[in-house]
């Protein structure tokens, strides 16, 4: 076994054939297995040391790329003082309340010690994480000047540049786009789910949530077609969306639903800061709130569970939108440690 | 939970307030605040910022996708942050490993039994051959030592053409035949300098893995 084609497939640049190889080897004697996991280890542990000893060796480090430390982007600026009246207040209304210094995003980039994004096996592409959490949203323009709104609890990966045929990025919770128009060039939203879409010059809505079983996306403007893995067939289908209609699809049942929307805004009113119930579950209004606050919630009544909620909330607290629910349901609740316990 | 862990991280890195006063200064409006201690915080951010990326990394390496590596990272930190009383913070590190190891384990069985794999199987195999090398491996100790300064070391050791390819393949991200190019050799010569430098490394690493 030629020590350098262990070396190509630790790369990832081993040709199917070549790997083949690398396989029967492996399986001659433990003792190459055991060689094999040894060499890997070390080539790991050697490569990830790679970005911070480049500052420190006197070198031209052209490709060894700082990616830039993504600072706290804001949706609204607002001073340090004003934010602690708006704290007291809970989210006071002002025009597109909701997210206030909730524009907050973090990058992974900021609390690694190198300062540097994760690299992967391209030395040269730097990919930025962003993450928001319950309670914060988030707004990020993409390296082509597309834009992205990031609604709670969601992540999006992009790289530094968009390189190569297709402008890929990463989701999973909820953003609304507004691509930028390539047609060499499409943008193509990885989701967690098995799916994906391709979008040429498009605004559209993906929610597609870790912990829920069920993904949708609505269409604005443009057209995308959504690829997804039949998990009967394991081929790829595709299907195209036109301008207000919305597609839903459960992974686990196989199913992909697409309509028509009656209210395609409903599905982007989060943007605008503001929360649309429309004859909603309460589980559902549960989880959305959870989201958007940032608060947990304990339900002491499963018959609370049955309840539809109609409503719309911009800017409200968690506390002022539990008062409102008070009128309109019968149901009691309790704050303490951002745990609100309905009964 | 990630998030709590994300948002007490937000409030360590990125304000000076370390004491949280309940309705004031909490950059993050909560309408009531959850009290914390603030020295495991404090201690939990130390190895954090430390180690996420070779954390990463080395689960990237072996999945071979960014954000699955991520999602290992996120659930290694949170289970660390969750025992934290109850591992000795000596051995800190060698728990992120190991316990980055059997999550990548999981992923990867999870995978190949799942065998939804596409048209080649070059993915497939590669996910043989990353659990077999995950299972057989005695590594945590290798992320004890400074890398860094190992690397550094073994770099003097080099002899000059060697080193500069090992400067251009690694740090410069040249591929072989562009250096081969650069330096007037062929292709093979740059693949056995390379081969020459890794073993330096791999001399000098050598007590730290079984």
């Amino acid at each position: 076994m030629k020590k350098y084609t262990l070396i190509k497939f630790f790369k990832g640049e081993a040709s199917e054939k070549e790997i083949d190889s690398i396989i029967s080897w492996v399986n001659e004697s433990s003792a190459n297995k055991k060689y094999f996991a040894r060499e890997k280890a070390l080539y790991t542990a050697i490569s990830s040391a790679k970005q911070s000893v480049a500052d420190k060796v006197v070198v031209d480090s052209g490709a060894a790329k700082r990616s830039k430390i993504i600072r706290y982007a804001t949706y609204f600026s607002v001073a340090a003082a004003a934010a602690a009246v708006f704290f007291f207040a809970g989210y006071a209304s002002h025009g597109n309340g909701g997210f206030l210094n909730s524009g907050k995003l973090f990058s992974s980039d900021k609390l690694m010690s190198s300062g540097s994004a994760v690299s992967v096996f391209s030395h040269k592409t730097t990919m930025h994480t962003l993450y928001t959490e319950r309670g914060v949203k988030g707004f990020i323009v993409l390296p082509d000047s597309s834009r992205v709104w990031l609604n709670s609890d969601s992540k999006i990966t992009y790289p530094e540049e968009f390189r190569g045929k297709t402008r890929n990025v990463t989701i999973s919770g909820e953003a609304y786009f507004e691509v930028q128009k390539d047609s060499l060039h499409p943008m193509i939203v990885m989701t967690n789910k098995n799916f994906s879409l391709e979008v040429l010059g498009t605004s559209f809505n993906i929610k597609s949530y870790d912990n829920e079983d069920n993904a949708m996306a609505t269409l604005y403007t443009g057209s995308i077609k959504m690829h997804y893995r039949n998990v009967n067939t394991s081929k790829i289908s595709t299907i195209k969306l036109k301008p207000n209609e919305t597609f839903n699809y459960t992974p686990k049942l196989a199913e992909v639903k697409q309509f028509i929307s009656l209210k395609p805004e409903n599905d982007k009113a989060w943007k605008d800061g503001a929360l649309v119930f429309e004859d909603t579950p309460m589980p559902e209004v549960i989880k959305m709130l959870e989201r958007w606050h940032g608060t947990k919630f304990i339900v002491k009544n499963d018959e609370i569970y049955q309840y539809k909620l109609s409503a719309v909330f911009t800017s409200e607290s968690i506390v002022q939108i539990m008062e409102i629910m008070k009128l309109i349901m019968p149901i009691k609740y309790s704050c303490k440690n951002n745990v609100v316990t309905l009964e | 939970m990630v998030n709590e862990v994300l948002s007490v991280l937000i409030k360590m890195s990125n304000y000076n307030s370390s004491i949280f006063v309940p309705g004031l200064s909490s950059p993050v409006e909560r309408p009531c605040v959850v009290d914390t201690d603030i020295s495991k915080k404090a201690l939990f951010e130390k190895i954090y910022s430390a180690n996420l990326q070779r954390v990463t990394f080395f689960a990237c390496s072996y999945l071979g996708d960014i954000s699955e590596a991520q999602n290992v990272a996120h659930d290694v930190f949170t289970s660390f942050w969750n025992k934290m009383e109850d591992v000795d913070m000596e051995r800190a590190v060698p728990y992120l490993f190991e316990s980055a190891k059997n999550s990548c384990l999981n992923a990867l069985r999870k995978r190949l039994n799942a065998n939804k794999y596409s048209d080649s199987s070059i993915k497939e195999k590669t996910d043989l051959l990353n659990y077999s090398a995950l299972e057989s491996s005695g590594f945590s100790r290798l992320y004890e030592v400074d890398v860094e300064s190992i690397i550094s070391k073994g770099m003097t050791m080099m002899k000059p053409k060697v080193r500069r390819t090992f400067v251009m393949s690694r740090f410069k991200g040249l591929k072989n035949r562009e250096i081969a190019g650069i330096e007037g050799v062929g292709e093979s010569t740059i693949e056995a300098r390379i081969t020459a430098a890794l073993l330096i490394m791999k001399r000098l690493l050598k007590d730290y893995i079984d």
